[in-house]
This record gives C-alpha cells, sequence and structure tokens, in this order.
C-alpha cells in the first residue's frame, strides 16, 4: 500500500503490552481515515453499553492518507471513543504535530485499550513503544505538561494531552495539542483520563510512502500557493475566524445569554476588530498556510489564543463584554484542558439557573469572577461545579425543575456558537451531527441567508446532507482541515489530486461522498445500537428554547422554530439518507453501502424496516 | 430629515472597499450598483442584504433602506 502504511498500533494500557496490526487495502478504500476508521474500529469492537469510562472503552488517534505530507492543510489528527458525555459515538479533531510523526512512525491510526492503574503516558519512536510513568506529570495543566514533555524528549516531537480536567473525568475534558489546539469535545480527555493517560508523545522519523512523491510535493507547493491567492486571504489572516463575529451579531446567530438571543449589546467590545488591535501573533497547525489562532494578552497577562467559537461561548453567551476576559476563561479551559464551548454552555446554565433562583448561588450575567471560580470548581468538582462537569443535560436531570428547557444541547452535547431561533436548516444540522450539536459536519447559515431563512424546504435538507458529506465526510476522513475550502473557495479537486498522488487511487468526489455515507450509516448505527429501542426521532432535536421562546430583541425579533415543520425537514431528511421514520438506517441502505455485516449485527438490537 | 441609507459592509468586504459603513444621501430610487463602487468588491461569495433580505446589485434602494454587504462565510 502507498499513501497508506497499512498499520495500526495496538497499546494495552491493562497489560502494558503493543502490537502492531496490518489492516486490509480494503478497510483503507471503504472508510479512508480518520473518523472512518474509528467509527468502524469503535462499531466492530465495542460491546454495546459499555461503560465510556472503563478500559473496555478504546481510545482512537486516527490519520488519514494525506497526513504528514506537505499538502493544505493536513497537519490535524482524529480522536475518538465512546462518549462519557452523550453516551453515543463521539469525535473531534485537532492540529497536530501527532499528525506528521505517528505517519512517520509507520503508523495510520493507534488505538489504546485498557486502563492503567496508576498515571502514564505512552512514548512512540519509530517501531519502539513504552509505556511510561506520568506519576510525576499528574495534575500538571496541559501547557506545563507540554513544556516537561519537550524537556525530557526535545522538540521535535507531536504531542497529545490531558489537563486536570481529565483527569478529574469532567464529561467534556478535551485532548489538547501544542499550545493553542484542541479537539474531542463530546469527552476525549475524559476518556484518556479514565484510563490514567496523561499524554502521548510520538517522534517518528520514516519516509512517508507515496504513490508518486515529485507529483505530491509539487501539488502540495501549488495548493498553498492557491490558497494564498484567494481573494478573501488577505482579510482572512488579520481577524481568522473572528471575523465572523460581527457577521453573527449582523444576522443574529450570535449565542447571547445562553441562546435565548442571537444579538448581544456589547457585541462591539468583542470583535474581530477589537482582536486586531490587540493581537500580539498568531498560532496554527502544522502544514498551514492561513494560521487561525490569533493570540492575545489576557487579563492576567499571559497569552491566550483566541477563535470565534471560544468568544462567541465565553463572551456573549455569558453575559461577558471584555474580550480580555473572555481569553482570561478561554485560556483556563486550555490549561484544564475543559472544552470552551461546553464550558460557555455550562456557565450559562448555571448563570440562568441562578436568575430564575433554582439555585442559589448568586452568579449573575457577565459576572467575571464568578466564571472564573465556576471554571475552577468545574475543573477540580466542587460543589456546584462537580454538577456542572457532568454537562448541561445531566446537570439538568439533577436539578430539576424544567430546568432541561435552558440544557442547551442535543444528544447530550452543548450547541456550538450559532444561535438556530431563525436558521431551521442550522437547527437541523446541529439536530443530525452524529457527534450531538456541534457545527463541524454542517453549516448552511450563509447559504439560508441567501435563500430564504424563513423556509423549510428539501432544498435545505440537501444543503445539510451535502456539507455533512463534505466536511463531516471528505475532510474528516482524510483528516484535513476544512478552512482552505470553507472559507477561501480552495477547490475540492484538489484533494482528489492528492488522494491519486498519495495512495495511486483515483477517487471522484462521488467517490468520497459514498464513502462519507457509509461512514455516516456506521456512527447511526452505533448510536442505535447504544440506544436500541429508546432510539428515536426525539434524538434529532435542538433544544426546545428556539421553539418556545421567540427572539425578543434585534431585526428578527419574534422569530423561533416551527416545530411541525421542523419535523417535515427531519422526515425529509431520513428518506434521503435512507432510514426509516425512527432515524435508524434501512437494510437496504446498509447492504447498498457494503455494510451488510453491520444490518446482521444492529437487527440484534431494533427491528430493521 | 435628509433622505439616507445605510450603507454597511461586514469583514473582507470592508476590507476591499475601505469602509465599515456610510449614510448616502438619496435624492431618487437608484440601483445598489450605482450607490457603491462594486468593481472593488469581489462579485462572487457575497452576500447582499437589503432591509434583511436578500439582493442584488440591481436591487433599487430607496430612502431609508438599511444595505449590509458581507462574504460567504463557512463557519468555520
Amino acid at each position: 500500500m502507498k499513501g497508506w502504511t497499512g498499520k495500526i498500533l495496538r497499546v494495552d494500557l491493562t497489560k502494558k503490552t503493543h502490537k502492531v496490526q496490518e489492516y486490509p487495502k480494503e478497510f483503507a478504500l471503504n472508510f479512508i481515515g480518520g473518523r472512518g476508521f474509528a467509527a468502524k474500529i469503535l462499531w466492530d469492537e465495542l460491546k454495546p453499553g459499555v461503560d465510556p469510562l472503563s478500559p473496555e472503552n478504546k481510545f482512537i488517534v486516527a490519520l488519514g492518507p494525506l497526513s504528514g505530507f506537505a499538502v493544505p492543510n493536513a497537519g490535524k489528527v482524529v480522536v475518538a471513543a465512546k462518549s462519557p458525555l452523550t453516551g453515543g459515538y463521539g469525535d473531534g479533531n485537532t492540529g497536530s504535530f501527532v499528525a506528521v510523526h505517528l505517519r512517520k512512525a509507520g503508523y495510520d491510526a493507534m488505538v489504546v485499550e485498557g486502563a492503567a492503574d496508576k498515571p502514564v503516558y505512552i512514548y512512540i519512536e519509530d517501531d519502539k513503544v513504552e509505556i511510561n510513568s506520568a506519576e510525576d506529570l499528574w495534575g500538571l495543566t496541559t501547557n506545563e505538561l507540554h513544556d516537561k514533555l519537550e524537556k525530557m524528549h526535545g522538540k521535535s516531537i507531536g504531542v497529545l494531552t490531558i489537563g486536570p480536567a481529565g483527569e478529574n473525568l469532567v464529561k467534556f475534558a478535551i485532548v489538547r495539542s501544542m499550545y493553542g489546539r484542541a479537539g474531542g469535545r463530546p469527552g476525549m480527555g475524559t476518556v484518556m483520563g479514565s484510563k490514567k493517560l496523561k499524554a502521548i508523545v510520538v517522534r517518528g522519523t520514516k519516509e512517508i510512502p507515496a504513490e508518486d512523491p515529485d507529483e505530491l510535493k509539487r501539488l502540495g507547493i501549488d495548493g498553498f500557493k492557491d490558497v494564498r491567492s484567494k481573494p478573501l486571504y488577505e482579510s482572512w489572516m488579520k481577524q481568522g475566524t473572528m471575523m465572523v463575529h460581527s457577521w453573527c451579531q449582523e444576522n443574529s446567530v450570535l449565542p447571547t445569554y445562553n441562546f435565548r438571543e442571537g444579538q448581544f449589546e456589547h457585541a462591539d467590545k468583542l470583535s474581530g476588530d477589537v482582536l486586531e488591535k490587540l493581537k500580539v501573533k498568531t498560532y496554527g497547525c502544522p502544514n498551514c498556510n492561513m494560521q487561525c489562532g490569533h493570540v492575545i494578552i489576557e487579563v492576567g497577562g499571559k497569552e491566550a489564543e483566541l477563535d470565534y467559537e471560544n468568544i462567541g461561548m465565553l463572551g456573549s453567551n455569558i453575559g461577558i463584554s471584555d474580550l480580555k476576559q473572555a481569553a482570561t476563561l478561554n485560556l483556563m479551559a486550555d490549561e484544564y484542558g475543559l472544552d470552551t464551548i461546553s464550558l460557555g454552555s455550562v456557565i450559562a446554565f448555571a448563570m440562568e439557573s441562578s436568575e430564575k433562583k433554582i439555585i442559589d448561588d448568586g452568579i449573575e450575567w457577565g459576572d467575571f469572577e464568578a466564571a472564573k471560580k465556576l471554571t475552577e470548581d468545574i475543573t477540580y468538582r466542587r460543589g456546584l461545579g462537580d454538577i456542572l462537569a457532568e454537562g448541561t443535560k445531566r446537570a439538568a436531570e439533577k436539578l430539576g425543575k424544567d430546568s432541561i428547557n435552558w440544557a442547551i444541547q442535543v444528544k447530550g452535547l452543548e450547541v456550538s456558537a450559532y444561535d438556530c431561533h431563525y436558521s431551521p436548516g442550522m437547527a437541523l444540522s446541529y439536530g443530525t451531527s452524529p457527534i450531538g450539536a456541534h457545527h463541524k459536519d454542517a453549516w448552511v447559515i450563509s447559504w439560508e441567508i441567501q435563500t430564504g431563512r424563513e423556509s423549510y424546504t428539501i432544498e435545505k435538507v440537501d444543503k445539510v446532507i451535502e456539507l455533512q458529506r463534505i466536511r463531516g465526510g471528505l475532510f474528516e476522513s482524510i483528516v484535513s482541515c476544512r478552512l482552505p475550502w470553507v472559507e477561501l473557495g480552495f477547490d475540492l479537486e484538489w484533494y482528489v489530486k492528492y488522494l491519486k498522488a498519495a495512495t495511486g487511487v483515483s477517487y471522484t468526489l462521488d467517490d468520497f461522498y459514498k464513502v462519507a455515507d457509509r461512514i455516516y450509516n456506521v456512527i447511526r448505527a452505533f448510536w442505535v445500537r447504544e440506544y436500541g429501542n429508546n432510539w428515536g426521532r426525539h434524538m434529532d432535536m435542538p433544544p426546545v428554547r428556539w421553539f418556545k421562546e421567540p427572539l425578543t430583541v434585534g431585526p428578527f425579533k419574534g422569530k423561533h422554530l416551527d416545530e411541525e415543520k421542523y419535523q417535515q425537514l427531519l422526515t425529509w431528511y431520513y428518506e434521503r439518507r435512507g432510514w426509516d421514520e425512527r432515524g435508524i438506517p434501512k437494510r437496504e441502505t446498509l447492504v447498498n453501502l457494503g455494510l451488510s455485516d453491520v444490518a446482521d449485527e444492529l437487527s440484534k438490537y431494533v427491528a430493521l424496516r | 430629515m435628509k433622505p439616507v441609507a445605510t450603507i454597511k459592509l461586514l469583514g473582507a468586504i470592508a476590507d476591499f472597499a475601505g469602509f465599515k459603513e456610510k449614510k448616502i444621501k438619496i435624492e431618487k430610487p437608484t440601483k445598489l450598483r450605482e450607490i457603491v463602487y462594486i468593481d472593488k468588491i469581489p462579485q462572487e461569495r457575497i452576500i447582499i442584504l437589503v432591509n434583511h433580505e436578500p439582493a442584488t446589485f440591481d436591487t433599487v434602494i430607496t430612502d431609508k433602506d438599511y444595505v449590509v454587504i458581507m462574504p460567504v462565510v463557512g463557519g468555520g
């Protein structure tokens, strides 16, 4: 095999052993890599009902056939496991030098099984694999840990870490990489913590085999040039994802006061223009020439890297109107290893619960000191923080008194930073995202604005599926950053050429989309197997707030989602996907995608139609 | 009060055109392309809204209209 190494590293932390698994080329052709590999491995190997925090869960780091090559923007890794936050399939991606080093060490993926009895970290240097004590590293923040690991192993390494939040099994702990990258919102860092795995350190020195290395190199150089030549490039470099902040405010999709509103009265104090004035440097992933991380100095005088999601969730959504304060909360989340999106959502949940006198902690909107204290209390599971550390869904179940109505989540994963009172297509995207309410699979708000925000049409459903195939399928399986395409218009045909030069495989975009559909069906089957006959359309419903509580400010005052019409969108979505009215794949759909084995297994848990 | 329309440009569009917001006097209904120098603005990957509704450079602008031109963003 070329492009793919054909090898998966298996590390068993219980037995303290490792082995190298060679997989057949058919697996690569059917699932490509990244999310595709992770989903199929978890489907094949996890017993349904397994406790996500038990040794039986598996933590996967999966790369793609472009990982490690100098093409835009392939310096990312997928981390995946059964999610302790949602109980379903969980994954995330993050920029990391692990993308380069793990491939140079000779592996397309690694699977961590079992659990250590004392803290450990895994050190990989090509064929050498060590499980080392991390007892003196336990308790360190992610940045402290990264510094220490570089002192121990040199700078030429790839590193994935967890912070205290992962150690303390906060359900939305992430996996951290470098000094400003994070991924795995549905508790992928929590799974590492449950295995007492503080870090993975990789040094790879081998050549990654490519079908046509010269062509790949040439295409890589041309691709980077093409990215740089895009009309929006210069503007992108000024603010990165933060350019969307004022856009969201203008279009009333900026999450505000726990997603009650889509506009914030102090938005101009948090905007990309403010960031641009405060910026001290930019930061990004390997093999990227459109770096999106913008660093400012936070309240405490330290460097904090920001992007839109952080500021949406730790700014307007909790009533904070000072960019430096939001940066401080963001830095705390990064150092503790918390997901910034879920953190902003659970703090907002607490503020609203306090306002409604469900709790008597007296936490007011915009209270920076209270937000800082909550962030610490969540990380170390103290008092109210211990309840919030479970995520909004479980916290609401614990607090009761209708608080589920202001737990802004789908399937247990908190909604990322786009309000959907007046964006039914985006609400469908959140509803049907394969990990819970995250935007990475499909983001359709620009399209909705151009074609009619109020409408609930089958075209809207098709647009969500089209984007899920590209963003959630193509990009998550080749494990390349979607931003060159989605923000600058880098042509998707580049990826067809890259795959061909790397692997020799001639896939058209339609071939990629068929793989995407296969991956989506495996992931859906995973969820359904976990929930059995408790699975139903209710699992794909966005937060009730967007239906029942209209916007009260801005040009779209009074707007809200229509439940009956949303159900129609969902029906069309299921029909287009070949799923039944419960949202369960039909046998015929699975068989047509070459997933007869999945159909047979799934039919043991629910009747297939 | 003098008849004016508000023209607001977001993100990259403001960079291209060199301004973020202008109040423009509207003597008579005029096509947007005659109000904004569109040769400075990319013709693709943009969204034009007039009074929060989709529009084009050929949309006729009148007194008190609120025009926003913004890039098509991808949502990260």
